[in-house]
């Protein structure tokens, strides 16, 4: 099965690197969809199937934690797995997020193989 | 305080550099008379960001665009020659993003840092004399022979908080 991904982050550069990564750690991608900040993700929601999103927090227009607040309440887009790909590394920052729903987290700078090992936990969670 | 954040700061630049850049970064000792910064003769990039938690300041690079191609190119698995200024100047922006917020989540992982969104762009050589002189903790790097230069700058009034603390 190939898997819909929408990476979310205001670096170009940051989201080829992320594709990059997410396709050599082996998980079957459908498509890549990209979103330079939280608005515009959820603009990408409302018209094409997404399973999963892996964004960033600090963007501009709306923010990482602002773009799941609102997927949450969305009957259509909260059960979408949300894993965080930031350089964020506060605490209490992280709580929050997790407070919000998000899959997981991974701290820039990353190896693949951390986008490897949170993906193929995401997915077997799905799919038990 | 300032000791602190200086050696915190090479730590963080040496890891991004070497997991992201794949670069070996080398501090410069403080005692070289011209640093490698002063010698270069390339078109220079600064980039900086703002932070406020805590105390707030910016951190400031400053890196010839050649260094910068270099990382984007070894950072996106490009040829240098397929580099575009626009992905360099990116580059930079997710440097001052990683170098940032690593920098103070290490020192301190309970408090919360607001980021401000990062800004690069090209200077002259004497943008970089003016900001040279500025209070800083400023420390010279050689990146596999090319240089980069981070300057932390901290708000006055976060400083004497932080002293009274």
């Amino acid at each position: 099965m190939a898997y819909n991904v929408l990476v979310v982050d205001d670096s170009q550069t940051m989201r080829k690197v992320i594709m990059k990564s997410v396709m050599i750690s082996g998980f079957v991608v459908g498509e890549f969809l990209e979103a330079g900040n939280g608005l515009e993700a959820l603009e990408i929601l409302k018209h094409h199937w997404v399973d999963l999103i892996l964004a960033d927090i600090n963007m501009p227009l709306m923010n990482g934690l602002e773009m799941i607040r609102v997927l949450k309440k969305e009957d259509m887009f909260q059960n979408i797995p949300v894993v965080l790909i930031t350089t964020e590394g506060s605490e209490k920052r992280l709580e929050e997020a997790y407070a919000l729903g998000i899959k997981g987290y991974i701290q820039k700078p990353f190896h693949p193989e951390a986008i490897r090992d949170i993906l193929n936990r995401i997915m077997e969670e799905t799919c038990v | 305080m300032f000791e602190e954040i200086q050696n915190a700061a090479v730590s963080v630049m040496t890891h991004i550099f070497e997991t992201m850049f794949f670069t070996f970064l080398e501090p410069e000792e403080e005692n070289e008379k011209i640093p490698l910064l002063s010698r270069n003769s390339m078109p220079l990039l600064k980039g900086e960001i703002g932070f406020r938690g805590d105390y707030s300041g910016c951190l400031k690079f400053y890196l010839p665009l050649g260094l910068a191609k270099t990382m984007a190119s070894n950072f996106m698995g490009l040829r240098s020659e397929e580099v575009s200024d626009f992905q360099a100047i990116d580059t930079v922006n997710e440097l001052c993003n990683m170098v940032c917020g690593n920098l103070f989540s290490q020192m301190d992982k309970r408090s919360v840092w607001d980021l401000a969104l990062p800004r690069t762009h090209l200077i002259s050589n004497e943008e970089l004399e003016r900001d040279r002189k500025e209070p800083r903790i400023m420390i010279d790097f050689d990146a596999e022979g090319q240089p980069i230069r981070l300057i932390i700058q901290i708000d006055p009034e976060g400083i004497q908080r932080t002293k009274r603390e």
